[in-house]
């Protein structure tokens, strides 16, 4: 063939290659398009229609059934109940309070959490002298701990923040300790024999190499941390502010669309917890 | 999909600022717990503080009135108010944690029974609130009739327990005589839905919470059957005798408050609102206006005072109870010297 003809040739194939990229890609994205949009439709829509139906079953109950107010409000009552503790301020200053406890809590946890775990995980004299205190620590329940911390330190919100942090302490320990472990010992063989040791080792290899099990162990802690907040509110003397003191009082007051609106606060607060333990997942993925 | 990720993103990340902005606003306050004192900067007022080992409830007006007023601060005291409970309130006083706390003459007893040298300084309700309530229609008539019910008690602890066990001594009856339950806070739900025959509460409480879900009911209050000494300012002996003059100061501007209550509810309703979050303004003046009868009692002890025949009556009954042995001395555990 001639050099013009192989280059008409070739100019033709181009073209027609081109066509087939521009058609398929976007037969493509419209697949992928149909699939996303299938995807939220499942995540929205079924869970509104379940929610609905709840709703309707309880004004259905509470309107036309004989369930007495003590035991079950009606919706009406524990939406005005929300709007107007919400425009008052009660459940945002009780909201604070509940949050700073166990934010707090979570963070002295963390503190004590990733040295212990990596202790646990590397020395075993330190495992061996402290594994069995941790197991029994956290069997012994809060509502046992509690007066003997309030003897101690008195009242304040400084009782409730340590036994939220008692709470969620051992899951992050075991978790972070379990990471830390299993890390596969050819890549901490390979940095040795580089010469890594001590605090580089541990900076620069083992705590990246462990970083999915201990951000597993922050996210059930920070998760677990909004229970301890509000356990530590129950069962700590003298405690009259935050989301769970609210609970309490509500029952004591037998005001039972007040104790409702809380538990739907809660239900918010425990979902902003979970988004916001998303975030440290994709710090984490960021930096390393 | 890179504006999808970055929308959750953005929505996350807001999340947690959001979360760490109130905790940094939590970091300059000193979580003192609840705190309701005036803020006072006078070095000359003498700090001290009253647990009452309950919520705020309207049946402390007397002591939001008298710092609502000022009584305490012209008294030359800095009060703080800890509310909340606390399963050993006078325990808790003699660590330290608090200068008084509202205590029943029977809990004082019990604690000097067991070496904790406290001391009543003043009586604030001079009738035991506590009674047995029934539905109207019941079959139990006398205390004599509770042989074999089932009674719901919030638990085998306090006023409520001392109260029950009085009413079935009154009855000779003792406490396998009937089936007792222990129900937590809930004997209203417990008698509506008559999971028990009869319930033990407070007078000024339960029978209002029942009358208003529709159920008409009968008490049988302690006070009318077995003389005890109820909720009063409980003291150490330590304070007692080191700071007699704070003593004096608080009782006095706390009677106070309690005389200015008794001769206008409604004001005291409103003044206590501040106190009480959320509180239900009708409801609590039905309250206030059920524990004022509670407070005067028959009128034969002037306000605050300490009745002594009250207190040997209350001994006897714990003793032959055999709730505590025989006090040493009963007159240490009570003073009128404050009340005058």
């Amino acid at each position: 063939m001639s050099v013009i003809t192989k280059m008409k040739d070739e100019v033709m194939l181009e073209v027609i290659a081109s066509e087939e990229r521009e058609q398929t890609p976007s037969l493509r994205q419209q697949t992928r398009k149909s699939l996303m949009v299938s995807q939220r439709v499942l995540s929205i829509v079924p869970p509104l229609v379940l929610g609905i139906i709840i709703l309707a079953a309880w004004y259905a109950s509470t309107t036309y059934g004989h369930i007495n107010g003590l035991i079950l409000p009606t919706v009406g009552e524990v939406l005005s109940s929300l709007a107007s503790n919400l425009a008052n301020g009660l459940f945002f200053n009780s909201a604070l309070i509940t949050i700073q406890e166990s934010l707090t809590g979570f963070l002295l946890a963390v503190l004590i959490a990733l040295p212990v775990g990596y202790g646990i995980a590397r020395f075993r004299l330190f495992a061996a002298t402290f594994q069995p205190y941790l197991a029994a620590g956290q069997a012994i329940p809060a509502i046992v701990i509690a007066p003997v911390l309030y003897l101690i330190l008195g009242y304040g919100t400084i009782t409730i923040t340590i036994l939220c942090m008692l709470i969620v302490l051992f899951p992050m320990v075991i978790t972070t300790a379990l990471g830390f472990q299993t890390i596969d010992q050819t890549l901490i063989d390979a940095a040795r024999v580089e010469g890594a040791s001590g605090w580089p080792m541990l900076f620069h290899i083992e705590f990246p190499l462990a970083l999915p099990a201990i951000l597993a162990a922050l996210r059930t802690g920070l998760t677990l941390s909004i229970t301890g907040a509000i356990v530590g509110e129950f069962v700590t003397q003298g405690s009259t502010q935050g989301l769970g003191a609210l609970i309490l009082t509500s029952t004591e007051q037998y005001d039972k669309p007040l104790l409702f609106a809380t538990l739907v606060i809660l239900g918010v607060l425990a979902a902003v917890y979970y988004g916001a333990s998303w975030l440290l997942v994709r710090l984490a993925n960021a930096i390393y | 999909m890179l504006y999808r990720l970055s929308r959750s993103f953005l929505l996350s990340s807001f999340m947690l600022i959001a979360l760490l902005a109130c905790i940094l606003s939590g970091c300059g306050s000193t979580g003192t717990g609840n705190n309701t004192s005036t803020s006072s900067t006078s070095s000359n007022l003498t700090n001290v503080s009253i647990a009452f080992g309950y919520i705020p409830d309207i049946q402390f007006s007397p002591f939001y009135v008298a710092q609502s007023k000022g009584y305490y601060r012209a008294a030359g005291l800095n009060v703080t108010f800890h509310h909340g409970f606390v399963t050993d309130l006078i325990g808790s006083m003699v660590v330290g944690h608090d200068t008084f706390v509202m205590a029943s003459g029977d809990e004082v007893l019990v604690a000097r029974n067991k070496n904790l040298p406290v001391v009543d300084v003043s009586t604030i309700y001079q009738r035991y609130p506590v009674s047995i309530i029934v539905p109207a229609d019941s079959s139990i008539h006398t205390l004599a009739d509770l042989k074999g019910h089932t009674i719901g008690e919030p638990g085998p602890f306090g006023a409520t327990h001392v109260g029950l066990l009085a009413l079935l001594y009154h009855a000779h009856l003792s406490l396998s005589d009937v089936h007792v339950q222990t129900i937590g806070f809930t004997q209203v739900t417990a008698l509506l839905t008559h999971r028990v025959d009869a319930v033990v509460g407070y007078s000024n409480n339960e029978p209002l919470q029942l009358q208003k879900e529709g159920m008409v009911v009968r008490t049988f209050d302690v006070s009318d059957y077995q003389p005890l000494v109820s909720n009063g300012i409980i003291t150490t002996e330590n304070t007692l005798q080191s700071k007699p003059q704070v003593v004096k100061a608080f009782v006095q501007a706390t009677l106070k408050g309690l005389r200015d209550v008794i001769a206008n509810p409604q004001a005291a309703v409103q003044t206590s609102a501040s106190y009480i979050p959320g509180m239900d303004q009708s409801k609590a003046l039905s309250v206030l206006q059920a524990t004022i009868p509670v407070w005067q009692g028959d009128g034969h002890v002037a306000l605050g005072v300490n009745d002594s025949a009250t207190w040997q009556s209350m001994t006897q009954f714990l003793v032959a109870s055999q709730i505590i042995p025989q006090p040493a001395d009963l007159s240490k555990a009570y003073t009128n010297q404050f009340v005058s």
